[in-house]
């Protein structure tokens, strides 16, 4: 397993990455990530296919940022359950069900998977607010709006 | 399949003529539009401030789009570490981390730790090791033990402990690419409105006309592009998302083509295989027919020997072998006769065999006559190693007698006894056989 993105999706990043005379994307990562943000603090999750993964250890750029990443996961993952944060063992454990050693990424099965399901949620806000995009300096300005929305 | 792949590479040749074609009018129309543009900025030559103003102006836009694609770089640069996105994301984060220390969160100790401390004379705090903190240490260790994956949350909470205080916050590149492209549209909407004034210099009808052909040129090269770029387009998930189909696109086309081409091969290799088996086939047939033939005329030519022995060369032979033994040229053979053709096979036979195995044969020589009895006798011996004849009384008699003198036949009379049920009786005189006649002897055997 690694890190996916649905076919609609991958298409709207190419779309930018063709397109844009305003600067761009560099790596499919880059679009990636923005979409976990958004689906991250949006907390939209939705179930997504049999995607094959597009890249399967964090980009060289993003290494840094890896546990930013977990963090907001975490953050996503304890808001939408509701859990009980003032009960040390079950945040503990909580938290490790999420992680893992076993690979580079340092997220388990699970943990994978709800990044991934993140990312799709974050697209389908991405397509539903800002729509179709061309320029990658535009999509930027409105991305940066939605999230000035949330709070 | 052939058919369909011919079908398929001739899409694929109109493909490739279809892109000579796109690639014709795409050359055909910048040049077109180029020429026209060089066409309109001949007139208003002679006016040096405009012509001046306008090369300002194009150059403010092209400086103006090289400022919004460095400030993208930036941008982008800048937008890869999460806390620079927003204030929300920061905030969260730090959060994080502060409950994270709160709930001491994650455990960070070893179990190894604990396991010497309660072996030392004294704690780490200083206080003597008694039995009683051995046992409170041990007690409480699960508190503290630590698991693989803890590496990874303590790693988190080191990561969001050594946040900056603020972020480099994307929002001033972001403002920044607004007021450059508010710019950029400014200048090119000055421009727009110099080569208006340029236009005036000419004609309506010629500056109509220019203006078409720019259009004109323009719209084909688009639609020749927009096709060229489905044409040739690679990646899958955009032909998915586009909905293109394998007539419409190389790429596909090519796979489509292979894919034919690959089930032509199994198809051609099937076909080779089914007829290659069946040749195979038509030849085992043949080597068994064959070998049964040659098995066959041995045998017959081998049992017609010993018929010609057995019966004194009555012009008697097997004609041939199928479902039975074809007697040549004769009507009318006797019981005796056909018995001695019998055994004459049937010896012949066996010789080709494996295993050696006794000969049995029950009532031998009730249908035959008498001197063909004798003759019989004498010849079925040395056809088989080994014989067993069941004979009833009336065989004795030219048949039986024959092996009174032999020192490789036994003789055994074995009849039922009255004693009790199942009594058998067995003897192996010549005299007992001899003379021995069963109560119920009318030709059955015993």
């Amino acid at each position: 397993m690694g890190f996916k993105l649905s076919d609609n999706a991958q298409a709207y990043y190419k779309q930018i990455k063709k397109r844009s005379k305003s600067g761009n994307f560099v790596i499919m990562f880059d679009f990636y990530y923005l979409c976990c943000i958004m689906g991250m603090l949006k907390e939209k999750l939705p179930q997504i296919g049999t995607e094959q993964d597009f890249i399967r250890v964090f980009p060289s750029e993003y290494y840094k940022q890896r546990y930013h990443l977990l963090g907001l996961l975490i953050i996503a993952e304890v808001r939408r359950t509701g859990l009980d944060t003032t009960n040390r063992k079950n945040l503990e454990s909580f938290m490790l069900n999420l992680v893992s050693m076993d690979n580079p990424i340092h997220l388990s099965d699970d943990g994978e998977k709800y990044l991934n399901r993140y990312a799709e949620g974050g697209y389908q806000i991405i397509f539903e607010e800002i729509g179709s995009m061309e320029d990658y300096t535009s999509f930027m300005i409105k991305y940066q709006n939605l999230l000035e929305s949330i709070s | 399949m052939k058919t369909k792949l011919k079908s398929a590479e001739d899409i694929l040749k109109s493909l490739r003529q279809h892109k000579k074609e796109l690639d014709a009018i795409i050359t055909e129309n910048v040049e077109g539009e180029k020429k026209a543009r060089e066409r309109k900025t001949q007139y208003g030559q002679e006016d040096e401030t405009l012509k001046d103003k306008i090369t300002s102006a194009e150059e403010k836009i092209v400086e103006l789009e090289n400022s919004l694609k460095l400030n993208a770089e930036i941008l982008l640069t800048e937008s890869r570490d999460p806390i620079n996105l927003g204030d929300v994301i920061e905030k969260r984060l730090k959060n994080l981390g502060n409950l994270m220390s709160e709930m001491r969160l994650p455990r960070t100790t070893s179990k190894e730790f604990f396991d010497l401390l309660v072996e030392q004379a004294e704690c780490i705090c200083g206080r003597p090791m008694n039995q009683e903190s051995i046992i409170s240490i041990q007690e409480k260790v699960e508190d503290y033990l630590t698991e693989d994956q803890i590496g990874v949350i303590n790693a988190l909470k080191q990561t969001l402990r050594s946040m900056p205080e603020e972020g480099n916050s994307i929002k001033t590149h972001i403002s920044k690419a607004i007021g450059i492209k508010r710019k950029l549209q400014e200048e090119k909407t000055a421009l727009d409105i110099l080569e208006a004034q340029r236009d005036e210099y000419i004609s309506k009808e010629v500056l109509e006309e220019i203006e078409n052909k720019i259009h004109d040129c323009k719209t084909k090269k688009k639609d020749a592009e927009d096709q060229l770029e489905i044409l040739i387009l690679e990646d899958k998930s955009e032909l998915k998302a586009l909905s293109v189909g394998w007539k419409d696109n190389f790429h596909l086309c090519n796979l489509h083509i292979n894919e034919l081409k690959k089930q032509l091969e199994e198809a051609t290799g099937t076909v080779i295989f089914s007829s290659k088996g069946k040749e195979f086939q038509k030849l085992i047939d043949e080597i068994i027919r064959k070998s049964l033939n040659g098995l066959k005329e041995e045998i017959k030519n081998k049992t017609n020997e010993k018929i010609d022995i057995i019966l004194n060369k009555q012009n008697i032979s097997i004609e041939d072998i199928s479902s039975s033994l074809i007697i040549a040229s004769r009507a009318d053979v006797s019981e005796g006769q056909k018995l001695s053709i019998a055994y004459s096979f049937l010896s012949s036979l066996f010789e080709q065999g494996y295993h050696d195995l006794p000969f049995i044969v029950d009532s031998p020589a009730v249908s035959i006559d008498l001197t063909v009895r004798k003759e019989v006798s004498e010849l079925i011996p040395p056809l088989f190693d080994q014989f067993i004849v069941f004979v009833i009384s009336s065989e004795r008699f030219n048949f039986g007698e024959a092996f009174y003198h032999r020192d490789d036949s036994q003789l055994l009379t074995i009849h039922k006894g009255t004693s009790y049920p199942g009594e058998i009786h067995v003897n192996s005189t010549q005299k007992y056989f001899d003379c021995f006649q069963s109560e119920n002897d009318n030709g059955k055997e015993e």
